[in-house]
């Protein structure tokens, strides 16, 4: 069997069908990831794969049925599996232990998942490339001198490379989509509240939601419908009533023509019209709408963000978990081991958070950037008065090279089309929708849809149009 | 201008210990930084900023779990700990 292509859907049915045994599927996953070793997407490989697949199988023969069961799963290593290492990729964890399961790990346990094992990203979710990992980057299947995008980079990678069937990954900024987009696969972002983060380290608490990410649209679609719902472990889920409403199905869909003004690779921009001829072609109206204040998202996002992420690293204060670095003084022991566990960019952060929540700065930088968000989101409500998607570019650009974008403004910059869905809320899907080529590298781009709170059906309906054409 | 003493400042605040030539370097990224997002002064809608779908979560005042469920998990993973007690540093002088 060939991994790289094998959907969900089609191992389920072969797995059912008993064509293979989930201990196959598993050895085949293990030996793709083994020799994808090079591309650093795993932090850790579990050693008892063999031994979860095999249950799997036990219960198939019992005549279990589950919409994973024996399905080989990666999880982001910001995802809690009770008695196993996570780190966030940073050394400030290198040596914890989950001391619980999160619920989408029970949820995605219950549906009877094996999971491969925790991939490499941006320490502690910050970054766009998962150059920030503190084990070292890892490298795009497509083109291994390219970034896989970030910050579940290694979510990504590992479903476009073959080793696993599907991944989750975590989205404060465009952080499932973006590197969906880099790799070719389908990654979605979820309404704010639809997925528990109950034992997902939190980075950008009014921003973060774990996302799939899948092959397929149809993928994407089954794993979410696995992880979402109500939870009272997270006071910030939606209760189910809320959910329960019939969605019409897309037919309008808006293009903010102001926000693609902006750079754009001139390949990139033609690929996003071709789409939407094609979306044309099948029967969607395409209208031009306006987000006057999306142009400010940028800028609020990294105002409201690193807020966030300040106090949320407070948290790591060498004394209750992770690294300790004793000191002269507590005072000291917090400096020493906070300055030895955290890498460049999340110090950056947290100072720039604290600047922009101090006294003298806090009207300038941080109520306007809330201020900002509040207007964003009107925006987006209004304009989904009229257009039932919004449709943009993932991204400008094709997957960079590494260490392209030392300077980290430049890295900021990447995220321009994906930071206004988490401050708005609304979900977003990014949908592989062609390719172009670089330095004789063919580099997939991908399309983003986004749609009203709770709409996700329209993101899979017509993502699989997308799907169907490219 | 963000200078190098700002910096030192952010980071005390932020209980990070930073080494003195770190500090150029991060000033000037800091600096890069908030020039950009400083045009978000342009926004001056009077708009109020609304709490969104966000509503309030009450649960009963009662135990959420078996008192000590967790205590043997969580105490493995504290750097230092003693009887069921995280150990800290003393940090009151009799004097």
């Amino acid at each position: 069997m060939d991994i790289k292509t094998l959907t969900l859907q089609q191992a389920r049915n072969d797995l059912d069908a008993k064509k293979y045994s989930a201990g196959e599927l598993a050895d085949a996953c293990l030996s793709v990831a083994d020799t994808k070793k090079s591309l650093n997407i795993y932090l850790e490989v579990f050693g008892d794969v063999k031994e979860q697949a095999l249950r799997a199988d036990k219960a198939i023969a019992q005549g279990k049925r589950a919409p994973l069961l024996g399905i080989p799963l990666a999880i982001k290593d910001n995802i809690l599996i009770d008695g196993r290492h996570a780190s966030a990729a940073s050394r400030m964890l290198e040596h914890y232990k989950a001391p619980y399961d999160a619920t989408v790990i029970s949820k995605l346990k219950n549906a009877g998942a094996v999971f491969l094992g925790r991939t490499n990203m941006d320490e502690f979710a910050m970054g766009s490339s998962t150059e920030n990992s503190a084990y070292g980057p890892t490298l795009n299947p497509h083109d291994p001198s390219r970034v896989p995008g970030g910050t579940s980079g290694g979510s990504a990678a590992a479903v476009a490379a073959g080793t696993v069937i599907a991944a989750l990954g975590s989205d404060t900024g465009g952080s499932v989509r973006q590197p969906a987009s880099f790799c070719g696969v389908v990654g979605l972002k979820p309404t704010y509240g639809a997925v528990s983060r109950y034992g997902l380290m939190a980075m950008g608490s009014s921003l973060d939601q774990i996302g799939p990410l899948g092959k397929t649209v149809a993928d994407t679609e089954l794993l979410f419908s696995v992880i979402a719902g109500h939870d009272k472990k997270d006071s910030t889920t939606l209760p189910e009533d809320m959910r329960a409403k019939k969605v019409t199905p897309p037919r309008r869909i808006g293009v903010p023509r102001d926000l693609l003004l902006g750079h754009m690779d001139e390949d990139v921009r033609e690929n996003f019209e071709n789409n939407l001829e094609m979306l044309k072609s099948k029967g969607y109206e395409i209208v031009d709408i306006a987000l006057p204040h999306a142009s400010y998202a940028l800028a609020a996002y990294y105002i409201v963000m690193p807020a966030e992420v300040s106090t949320n690293m407070a948290r790591y204060d060498g004394v209750r978990f992770g690294l300790h670095v004793q000191g002269a003084s507590l005072a000291d022991d917090y400096g020493k081991s906070r300055g030895a566990g955290f890498g460049p960019e999340v110090r950056r952060r947290i100072l720039l958070g604290t600047y922009v929540l101090s006294s003298g700065y806090y009207d300038a930088y941080y109520y306007r950037a809330q201020v900002a968000r509040e207007c964003i989101a009107q925006d987006y409500i209004e304009a989904f008065k009229k257009v039932d998607l919004i449709a943009t570019p993932t991204s400008s650009t094709p997957a960079f090279a590494i260490g392209e974008k030392e300077d980290p403004l430049s890295m900021y910059l990447a995220d321009i089309f994906t930071v206004t869905a988490n401050l708005t809320g609304m979900p977003a899907i990014s949908v592989p929708c062609g390719v172009v080529t670089r330095n004789g590298a063919s580099l997939p781009l991908g399309l983003q849809l986004t749609a009203p709170y709770l709409c996700e059906s329209r993101l899979f309906h017509a993502g699989k149009d997308i799907e169907s054409s490219v | 201008m963000i200078e190098r003493d700002h910096i030192k400042k952010l980071a005390d605040l932020s209980r990070i210990k930073l080494e003195e030539e770190e500090l150029p370097g991060i000033a000037r990224d800091i600096e890069s930084i908030l020039s950009y997002v400083e045009q978000i002064k342009e926004v001056t809608d009077k708009t109020e900023v609304a709490p969104g779908l966000v509503r309030n979560v009450m649960r009963e005042d009662a135990l959420p779990h078996e008192g000590g469920a967790y205590t043997e998990k969580l105490l493995h993973e504290a750097p230092s700990s003693k009887n069921g007690f995280i150990r800290v540093r003393k940090i009151i002088d009799q004097g």
